[in-house]
Formats: structure tokens, sequence, C-alpha cells
């Protein structure tokens, strides 16, 4: 094994890492996220009328 | 059935056309020069057509001469392919004596890994239901209705293309993806128009492949920015609406990845700088027509034109050396190429208005010097604050996706907003990565030129540009671009947790994103609202109105400035923002309006209203209903009043 190879796996999973946190962020902060809940409430709420 | 021809024709010619590309690169290279030279083959005879009516030499723009025009320069393409594929069998050229590209033919054994194959069926599916409710449905957003769709419109019922005397600036913007509209809303069938978005979304893919082609070896990587550039909600929403900005970015980049395909990548180390070969010299042509074809889209994309011909202009005298009659001869094809797609628009407004830039005013410090609009007159500075709470949240937007008035759908998605769960997760670290790498001299040497420019774009956009997310869209693209080299590395050292990660990103974000059309589709299918009047919420009135009505829209709602023209589009809308001031019989004459629609809400203040303008004309009242949450009022115009007013002195 190319002694590169650990080194660019040890970056690959903190950049990995960084990409989960910074998705996790976004499904916890994401206005988006937020109102789509809302919005599947207000539908079910309609449609349980 | 024209407009059909048309079409078909010039999707022939550019067709045979590309395949003066074949011989240089990737299959994807000649699928992107076809995609360019069927937008060129389209959008310039039809420039050259308006040019003549306007100078006087023909009454009007009309289908039938132009779909003949059309067939003449596919019977043209047909002898022109026909002497190359001789060309070809003389020089004893075959396929497999091509030189093999970078790092793309070497591949093409393999498939692609299935995660992207699940992405792309994620992408497919979502985007199948957005044609769904298209198909379902009419052109919906609020610059489409308000003034893209009416441009085209017009020309249809004038056979011009001149500006309007009063000038107001909707009916002064370039406009080549209002040509394709024109085209399609010609077939009869408005539900086709968008059409022109989702061949610009085809077109915008393949750039963004290309280009992260050259900063790659793997395609996956390539494969993967491309996906995220098409998970985007901006580029979703506007692949099915009658915006023009995703056509604009989608042959900016064009231009850019054929500007870097220009050369055999087989070659390119081994071969000096002797001149455009025939070849580059060809791919350089191509790359300039999509550049034009952006230039004449939309005001916004001078700014990145300009900045996108300076790049050629320095790159070609840096490659030349001391050949510079070499590089002049380069710059000078690059920018005849241009103009090409994009002369009629600066011409129309140079002659119409004494400003080739019409409806942009320009100006040095306090000093005018063409008469026109401000920017901010056109879109307002505050208009972007509807997008963050306070502006140091621009910062944090792709996490954030906030939006001040979400409306009843709640989701804050639209043609103007929302970059996604895939965006928010790679691009930025992507771009810091790719930074970085660039920084210690690492990785593909265009990254090293690209990511300076980009950011420094960012810099204009956020000054310039008044920090609109779709003004952005070429830039977050290009974003995507500079993932590639994350996405080659996770791609090939965190492997399974990527993979997940990219495909959970892109199901949430296309969840998202569904919502709007599924919900949609659930409430028409529920009401049977399926009629246009009921879709644009209008009354039935306006559908029955003898053929070249002329209405006046005085609603204070500037969607209904496409909607008040009928089912069967053959009402003349004067549009509410052609009135400058109170509605005398003067201007009624002067514009010969037969009606005025007025509506007014039942609530105060209600959004998306502004205030009617008062009518000092003497009119009958000859419709009223209530649709939409509002008091729909039809006045007909009285012609003895008409008749007075033509009189009077």
């Amino acid at each position: 094994m190319p002694p590169e190879q650990p080194q660019e796996s040890r970056r690959a999973q903190i950049l990995l890492g960084i990409a989960c946190a910074s998705a996790f962020v976004w499904l916890v902060h994401s206005f988006a996220v937020r109102n789509l809940l809302l919005a599947i409430e207000q539908t079910a709420h309609k449609l349980a009328r | 059935m024209a407009a059909g021809l048309y079409l078909l024709a010039s999707a022939c010619s550019a067709w045979l056309a590309s395949d003066f590309f074949r011989t240089v690169s990737t299959r994807m290279v000649r699928y992107l020069a076809a995609m360019v030279l069927w937008a060129a083959v389209v959008i310039v005879p039809v420039h050259v057509a308006a040019a003549l009516q306007m100078a006087g030499w023909i009454s009007a723009i009309r289908l039938w001469p132009l779909a003949a025009a059309q067939l003449l320069i596919l019977m043209l393409s047909v002898l022109g392919s026909s002497r190359l594929v001789t060309a070809h069998h003389d020089e004893g050229l075959t396929r497999s004596d091509q030189p093999v590209p970078l790092g793309t033919e070497e591949n093409r054994k393999d498939s692609f890994p299935a995660y992207l194959w699940v992405c792309t069926g994620v992408l497919a599916a979502s985007y199948a239901v957005f044609y769904a409710n298209l198909a379902s449905s009419y052109p919906t957003g609020w610059d489409a209705l308000a003034y893209h769709l009416p441009v085209a419109l017009r020309w249809i019922q004038t056979g011009t293309m001149s500006i309007p005397t009063y000038g107001a600036w909707q009916y002064a913007l370039p406009g080549n993806a209002e040509i394709g509209m024109m085209l399609l809303l010609s077939t009869g069938r408005q539900w086709l128009v968008p059409s022109v978005n989702l061949f610009a979304a085809l077109t915008m893919t393949g750039a963004v492949y290309l280009i992260g082609r050259r900063v790659t070896r793997r395609r996956e990587a390539a494969m993967a920015a491309a996906i995220v550039a098409l998970s985007l909600p901006i580029v979703e929403f506007q692949t099915f609406s009658a915006y023009v900005d995703l056509f604009g970015t989608a042959f900016l980049l064009a231009s850019l990845a054929l500007f870097l395909y220009r050369r055999e990548p087989a070659r390119e180390k081994t071969t000096a700088f002797n001149g455009p070969t025939r070849s580059s010299a060809r791919m350089l042509l191509l790359s300039g027509l999509a550049c034009g074809l952006a230039v004449g889209t939309k005001p916004v994309f001078y700014v990145y034109a300009a900045v996108l011909c300076l790049g050629v202009a320095v790159t070609l005298i840096w490659e030349s050396g001391r050949h510079w009659r070499a590089s002049l001869a380069g710059i000078s094809l690059f920018a005849l190429a241009v103009l090409v797609p994009s002369l009629f628009w600066f011409g129309r407004g140079f002659v119409q208005t004494h400003n080739p830039v019409f409806p942009l005013q320009v100006k040095v410090g306090s000093h005018v010097l063409f008469q026109g609009f401000a920017p901010s007159e056109i879109t307002r500075n505050e208009f972007s604050d509807k997008f963050v709470r306070r502006r140091a949240e621009w910062l944090i937007y792709p996490w954030t996706e906030w939006f001040r008035n979400p409306g009843d759908q709640l989701i804050p998605y639209s043609e103007g907003s929302g970059l996604g769960a895939a965006f928010a997760a790679f691009v930025p670290l992507g771009v810091f990565w790719a930074g970085y790498q660039a920084a210690r001299g690492r990785g593909a040497p265009i990254l090293r030129i690209l990511i300076p420019v980009g950011l420094g774009l960012l810099a204009l956009w956020w000054i310039g540009l008044q920090r609109m997310p779709r003004f952005g869209l070429p830039l977050w693209l290009l974003g995507c671009v500079f993932a590639v080299p994350l996405f080659e590395l996770l791609d090939r050292s965190a492997t399974r947790g990527f993979r997940f990660l990219l495909v959970a990103c892109v199901v949430a974000t296309c969840t998202i994103s569904l919502f709007v059309p599924l919900r949609e589709l659930a409430a028409r299918a529920g009401s049977h609202a399926w009629r246009r009047c009921d879709v644009y919420v209008y009354p039935h009135f306006f559908d029955e109105l003898p053929r070249g009505a002329g209405v006046l829209n005085d609603t204070g709602i500037e969607e209904a400035n496409f909607s008040l023209a009928g089912e069967k589009l053959t009402n003349r809308v004067v549009a509410d923002f052609e009135v400058q001031g109170p509605i005398t019989s003067q201007f009624l004459q002067e514009h010969r309006i037969d009606f005025i629609a007025e509506a007014v809400s039942e609530k105060d203040n209600a959004p998306g209203m502004h205030k009617i303008v008062q009518v000092l004309a003497p009119t009958v009242e000859v419709w009223s209903e209530v649709k939409g949450a509002k008091r729909w009022r039809v006045l007909k115009v009285e012609t003895s009043q008409q008749q007075h007013a033509a009189s009077a002195p």
C-alpha cells in the first residue's frame, strides 16, 4: 500500500464527517424541512376534515 | 404546424451540423454541440426576420416563411454533411482512429456505479412528476406570466419584435429564450412552453459534466456534480417554468465547456501551439455562439459573459505566445460568434432608443451616457431581503433556505429560491477543498483559474446583481463543478458513507420539491379545475371574447397580463405596466381597448395585488364575478365615446 493511501483515507473520513455535519445542520435549520413538516400536517388536517 | 416544422427541421440541421464536431472529442461534446447549434439555428433566423420587418422589408414576422427558410437550411446541412462523410471516407478516417481524450473512452465499458443510477432514478421520477403537473396545467411563475410570456405573445400577435414607443422595460429586454417560447405558444399547446427550459436543463447537465471531466479523471465525480446540479430546487422549478435564468446559464456554461474542449485533450500535452487548427477554430466558434445565446437572454448575463470573453482573450493570447496574429484571429472569431445570436438585441436597442443596452441605463459617475432604467428600477435592491432575515444570513443561506412569504404551499422552494440538501452538504465544503488543493498546487490547473474567478463573480453578484439567488445560478452550478475533487476523494476513499449521504441528500431535496407539484395535482383533481380559467383563476368571460378583442389589465394582478389573453390566446392584452397614469378616453382609443378587467380583493392588502388605476372614461359593467377571493369586474368601453375621442382635436 502506498504511504499516501492511509493519509488520503483519513482526510476522506474527516471531509465525509464535515459533509454529514453540514447535511445535519441543513436538516435541523432549513426552513424547507420545517415547512414541509408543517405543510404535511396541514394537508393531513384538511384530509381528515 | 409551421412552428412544429420549424423546430423539427432546425433539430435535424443542428444534428447534421454537429457531425463536424464528431472528430473533435467525446460523444458528450457532440451532444452539447448539437444543443448549441439547435438553439442558434432556431433563434438566428427569427432575428433576421425581425430585423427585416423593422427595416420595412417585410410587413410582419410570419411562421410559414420562417419554416421554409428552415427547410432550406436543412437542405444545406444535408449537402454539407454528405460532403463531410465523403471527405472522411477519402481520408480513410474512422471512429476508431480518433484520438482518445482524457479519461473518457477508457471507461466506456464500465457502467456507472449503482448509487449514481439510484440518484438519477430519483431525479428522473421527481422531474416526471413536475412534468405531469405541467402537462395537465398551464405555465406558471410570476415573471413568466407578468412579462416573459406576454412578450412572446405580443410578438406573435403584432408580427414585430420592436420596442413599443412608450418604452416599457419589460418589452425591451433581450429575449432569446422568449423566441423559443413564442414558437411553442404558436403550436397552441401552452404547456409545451417550458420545454425551452427542459432543453436548457439538458444542455446545462452536459456542460457541468464536461467541465467536471476537465477537473477529474473519474467520470463518477463529474456525474455526481451533474446530479447535484440537477437536484437544485431553483434548477428543477425553472425547468418547468417560463423563466429565462436557466436558459442563459445553460449556454454560458456550455460556452465554457466547449472552450475547454477546443483542443484535443490527448494531444494537448504533446503539441506546441501553432495557431488555431480547423477543429479548434470550430470549437471556438461554437463556444462563442453559446456565449452569444446567453448574452441575448438577459442583461444579467452581460456581466458573466464579459468575464468569460476576457478569460477567452487572455487564454488565447497566453497560449499563442509570440504568434499574436493567431491569437487575434481566435479572439476575432470568438467575438464574431458571440455577436451572431446577440447583435439583434443591441441593434434594436440602438436604432430605437440610441442605447444599445436598453432598457439598462449606462452612466459614469453622475453622467448618464445612455438613457434607460437603473437596475434598481427593474429589480429593487430590497427584493433579495425576502430570502434572509438579515443580510449576514446570506453566508449561511444554503443551510437556512428561509423565505419571507412562502405562500399557501409553505414550501420555500421556487424558480427563484432554494439550493437543497446536496448543495448544502457538499458544495461549500467542496469549494473549500478545491481551493485548498489549488493553493497547494495540486489538482486540475483549470481550478486554479476558475476558483478565484468564481469568488470574484460572487462578490459581483453581491454588489451588482442585487443578491437574487437565481441571478447567481451560474455560480451555484460552477460551485457543483468545484466540488468535483471532493467527490473524487470521497468516492475513492470513503465510498459507502459518501454514497449513502449523496443518495439521502438527493432524496430529501426531491421530496420537498415534489410536495409542490403533488399538492397542485391533487388540488386540481379534487376540484376538477382543469380549465385555463380555473388554473389562472380568472372569469371564463375572457375565454369567449371575439378574436382580437383588446383587454386592459387593470386588475392589479401582474400575472393576469398573460392569463387575460384567454384560452386560445386571441385576446390582445394591454399589460398593467403599459398604463402610466389615469385611464383616459385617449389612452383607451390609442390602445384600441374594448374591455377593462378589474379585480378587487375581498381582503385589504392581499399579497400580489397592486392598486388598480382609476378609469376616467365612460364604461359599462358587462360582467361581475367573485373568483379566487377577488371581485372581478369587466367594463366595456363605450364605442360612441371611443369614436368621440377619436374625432376630438
